[in-house]
């Protein structure tokens, strides 16, 4: 499916409801200054996902009011302080340890696609991710950096590392451990 | 036309800041939404985000260097923000979260605020499948047609790598979609 880029977000099945960017008063000022630099990004763009009416409308008063209540409190809170990263480590290795289940699991939360689905959609979106456009070429391939191929290989072996975490987590394993000690 | 320079100077300037600031809410507002939506799929919980986002934002203004655009800049704090509180909930419930974003993505099909049909469900569920950064990268490119360089200023990833991670994403959301 070759894309068209004022509808991207059709794709995506996300929508907003009829003319609900056309009733922003501020489109114009939106479309004036620092739009200039993204112009490919449009104030149409639909998502599947729709919103409720007036809801952008109204997002700058409950902004403000949320920032008045936060001015009354002095303390100011780094973007990025020790207590993220700590909650962001923690997690990391709560999903490390948890994605093996999301590996096993997904069959049984399917929704049951009916037969009738979509069928031309589903084959468009085949075309267009199958379409040689995405292949990397070789110069492409000979630009990937160092670090680029490590990251990728970090990825590729991320799986293997849940596998081996999954093992390592097993109660029985600790178990007969925690006996033979 | 204020320039970028000139803009961020208002921002960053006590007098004239709060005015500025409402302009940059309105300017941005609609963008970092969507952005955040795509990663925590449900509509309130975007808004919360957003929020935070905002207030970030304006907390932080006075120490932005300029070593990146401000679109940038935004888009990255929006991007930590999404994907903290998804790490968070999931924390909560103690589950991945991939799982989370599964589960949502499955109860797609009740949620008031989507209106996608049955192809646009399985593109997201692919989407969901896909590991953190590939996802961002795939909803980047596929639906925001953003510029490589600039995925590459937000995420602070190589140019070369990001192909690489969506040339994957694509491959697997096309298998994903082949075998469900």
């Amino acid at each position: 499916m070759k894309k068209d880029n004022s509808h991207n977000n059709q794709n995506s099945g996300f929508k907003t409801p009829e003319n609900y960017f056309e009733k922003f008063d501020d489109r114009l000022f939106a479309r004036l200054s620092l739009k200039d630099e993204h112009p490919e990004v449009t104030l149409e763009q639909e998502t599947g996902f729709t919103v409720p009416e007036e809801y952008f409308n109204s997002f700058e008063e409950r902004l403000f009011d949320k920032l008045s209540e936060e001015k009354m409190e002095t303390k100011v809170i780094p973007l990025f302080s020790k207590r993220t990263w700590t909650y962001v480590a923690s997690i990391a290795a709560v999903v490390l340890l948890a994605i093996p289940l999301f590996f096993t699991n997904t069959g049984e939360n399917e929704i049951d696609i009916e037969k009738d689905l979509s069928n031309i959609e589903i084959q468009e979106y085949l075309d267009y991710f199958s379409s040689e456009e995405f292949d990397l070429n070789t110069v492409e391939f000979a630009s990937l950096s160092e670090e680029d191929i490590a990251e990728l290989e970090e990825e590729t072996n991320t799986i293997e590392n849940e596998l081996l975490l999954e093992y390592l987590s097993n109660e029985e394993i600790t178990d007969d451990l925690l006996e033979n000690l | 036309m204020k320039t970028e320079k000139e803009f961020i100077a208002s921002l960053q300037n006590q007098k004239t800041r709060e005015l500025a600031f409402r302009d940059l809410v309105k300017e941005y507002k609609e963008r970092l939404y969507w952005h955040i939506r795509k990663i925590v799929i449900d509509h309130a919980d975007t808004d919360d985000v957003l929020q935070n986002t905002f207030i970030k934002i304006f907390r932080n203004i006075e120490n932005f260097k300029g070593d990146s655009k401000l679109y940038s800049w935004m888009y990255r704090i929006a991007t930590n923000e999404a994907i903290t509180f998804i790490n968070k909930r999931a924390k909560t419930q103690q589950i991945s979260s991939e799982e989370i974003k599964t589960t949502m993505v499955n109860n797609l099909k009740a949620d008031d605020y989507f209106d996608g049909d049955e192809a646009q469900i399985k593109l997201q569920k692919a989407i969901a499948s896909l590991p953190e950064k590939q996802q961002l990268v795939f909803n980047m490119k596929y639906f925001d047609d953003m510029k490589y360089q600039e995925i590459s200023d937000i995420l602070e990833t190589s140019v070369g790598a990001l192909k690489a991670s969506y040339h994957i994403a694509v491959k697997k959301i096309e298998t994903f979609i082949l075998e469900h």
